[in-house]
Parts: structure tokens; sequence; C-alpha cells
């Protein structure tokens, strides 16, 4: 839980931007925080969000770094070359937004990199949000070896026809039989892309299959809540639903 | 939402980004998340030179009402330009054109 450590225990992450060999085998940028004690413990690959690998992934793979996680956030943008974050996802923007086979190699290549460090206890997540929540539930369908997946309001899991593009050429929901992993999902009620409506379907569609997921939909938000950068921001949703991660990943990413 | 709203066009002119004047090769028109406006999605014009790097780049994010104000806006100024007599195409082009015409004009001579 957040602020819930002992005063003298120790507590803090280190974290920076390295390379790694991502999807491909191409070298690709990551953003990776690890906490600074020692032991075993779970992974986390994160997803960032269609406005790009940004500050506030930075400093998400931090927040989850500090709650004990090894976490590795790959430039999804990588291969579009370098600039701020809003350049970058500019010229991605033109070119119709990166691809699906593109993101779910580079998670791959990021679950097996974590799975390869010294202090991985064997288990390890995926989160994301917006986009990234929707490029994790397509990753947590098609890569195996995850224990964990949370979708934060990933709009596009539910998609009709009309709406694939050659860079999203399938609805992740269509792949939902083959999800074998407990699911976690927060929602803003007021959200357009996943609308409630979206949301029921996808929930609809796990209950038919019998998966293991947990849905928290908040009144009173709309999408990416959890971003304080941003008027999207609402502070009482967004401290439940970063508890309800922390629980998640605590049941599920402990040896 | 994320929409993947974005066209894209090979355009001529020139731009002011961070660094000066430069020249300007592509635009985009999305409808997708706003990076800096207090909307959460908003009209996403990025007019760039990816042949000069991704910070090539002249961006404006605009709401709805907005860009349809400038979508009249253009049209209107095209229309008056047009009849004026004097509007003008792509002057990298009429250099050509003019060059073509010196060395035919230089051929024939």
């Amino acid at each position: 839980m957040w602020n819930s450590f002992n005063t003298d225990a120790q507590v803090g992450v280190h974290a920076e931007i390295t390379t790694f060999t991502g999807g491909n085998g191409d070298t690709i940028h990551a953003y990776v925080a690890s906490p600074v004690t020692d032991g075993k413990r779970g992974g986390i690959v994160l997803i960032h969000h269609l406005p790009g690998w940004d500050e506030f992934y930075q400093e998400m793979a931090e927040r989850l770094a500090r709650h004990g996680y090894d976490v590795i956030c790959p430039d999804l943008y990588c291969r579009y070359g370098h600039g701020t974050p809003d350049d970058v996802t500019a010229k991605v923007r033109a070119d119709g937004g990166v691809h699906d086979d593109s993101v779910v190699a580079d998670a791959a290549a990021a679950l097996a990199w974590l799975k390869a460090l010294p202090t991985n206890n064997g288990k390890v997540g995926i989160i994301g949000s917006c986009s990234g929540g929707r490029h994790s539930m397509l990753v947590a369908s098609l890569v195996p070896g995850f224990s964990a997946v949370v979708d934060l309001w990933g709009g596009g899991v539910v998609a009709a026809a009309d709406q694939l593009t050659p860079a999203r050429p399938v609805a992740p929901i269509d792949y939902t039989a083959q999800l074998d992993l407990p699911i976690l999902g927060l929602f803003g009620n007021d959200d357009q892309g996943p609308s409630p409506e979206a949301v029921d379907i996808h929930e609809a569609e796990l209950k038919k299959h019998g998966k293991n997921y947990e849905f928290h939909r908040y009144d009173g938000a709309g999408h990416g809540f959890f971003y304080y950068q941003a008027p999207l921001y609402r502070q009482e949703q967004a401290m439940d639903g970063w508890a309800k991660v922390f629980q998640f990943f605590s049941d599920n990413l402990s040896a | 939402m994320c929409t993947m709203i974005a066209i894209t066009t090979e355009v001529h002119g020139v731009g002011k980004g961070r660094d000066g004047w430069f020249p300007i090769t592509q635009s985009t028109v999305g409808y997708d998340h706003a990076t800096h406006s207090q909307n959460e999605h908003a009209l996403l014009l990025d007019f760039v030179n990816y042949s000069i790097g991704t910070g090539a780049r002249v961006a404006v994010e605009l709401d709805i009402a907005s860009g349809k104000a400038l979508l009249a806006q253009l049209a209107e100024a095209i229309r008056q330009a047009e009849a004026s007599g004097v509007s003008e195409g792509n002057p990298n082009e009429s250099r050509s054109h003019r060059h073509g015409e010196l060395v035919h004009s230089h051929s024939a001579a």
C-alpha cells in the first residue's frame, strides 16, 4: 500500500534509461527501475500509453519499483527516432501508430530480460494504461510466461471491424479464450473509450470463458484518471486504483 | 480513448520552430489525445520535416470549433487569393519550370 513503509526500513530506487535487446533483435531503449534492496522479487513490464514514452511513465516505473518490483518500460517508439516525447509521438501518429506485432515482440523481450535478472522470483506481471492497457491485454494473450495483467482503461480492447487498422489488425477481446492469468481492470464510468458499454462486453467475454478477472469501475472519473499531469486526474479514484494495483501485484507476483 | 485518427499530406512551405525557420514537407492533422491543451482530445496539427529530425515540427492543438473556424478561414483566404489573380504555387516547382523553359529556350537558340 502507498505510504505504508516502516520508517526504519531501507527504501530506495535505482532508475535509469538503458538499452536492451528488444523485438526482432533490435537494440532499443528502456526505462528500468529497481528497489535498492537485495532478495528475490517479482518483475513488471510497463507498457507506455499512446502519448509516448514520457515522464509520467518514468515516474510510474519508479513508483512500482518503490513498492518492491523490478520494472522495465520499453520505448515502443524507439525505432522512430529520438526527440522530446511529444515530437516522437507526432511522428508515430503520422505513421499510423506502432504496429501491434512490434509491441508484442518488445514486451516478450522485456519479459525475458526481467526473468534473467538474478533478483527475479519467477513471476512477472504486465501493466499499461490507455493504448498500453490494450497492448497489455494483447501481450498477455499472446506471450506465455506472465503471471498477472493490469488493464488501465485500455481503449480498443473491444473494437468493431471498421475500427481495426493496419497497425491494430485484431481486437484483443478476440483472444480472450487463450488468456491464462489473473486480470485486473480499472475503468472510469465517464470514459468514452473504453465506454462502460465496451467494458460490459469485455467483462461478459471474460465471464463466458471463466477467466480469473477483477474489474473496478469508478464514478466521477473518465479516461486517464491516474494522470496527475492532466485535468483528467481524479485524486480519490486514483489513490483507490493504485491500492488495487499494489494489492493485485502483491497477490500474484509473490513467490 | 485513442482514436488513431491521423491524416498525413505532403506539403510545401516553411514553418518557424524552436530553432527558427525551416522547410515544411509534411502536415498531419489528427484528432487524438492532447499533449498540452486542457481537453482530453484535440485536433492535432503538425507541420514537420523529418529529414531534419523529429524536432523539426510546428505543433498546434485546437478544439473542434476552432478547427472548423480555421477551415472556413483557409477556404475563404484561398478563395480570395485565387480571385485576386496573384495566387502562387510551390516556388520550387516554379523555379524548376522556369529553368526548364530557359534550357528549352537556350537549346532552341
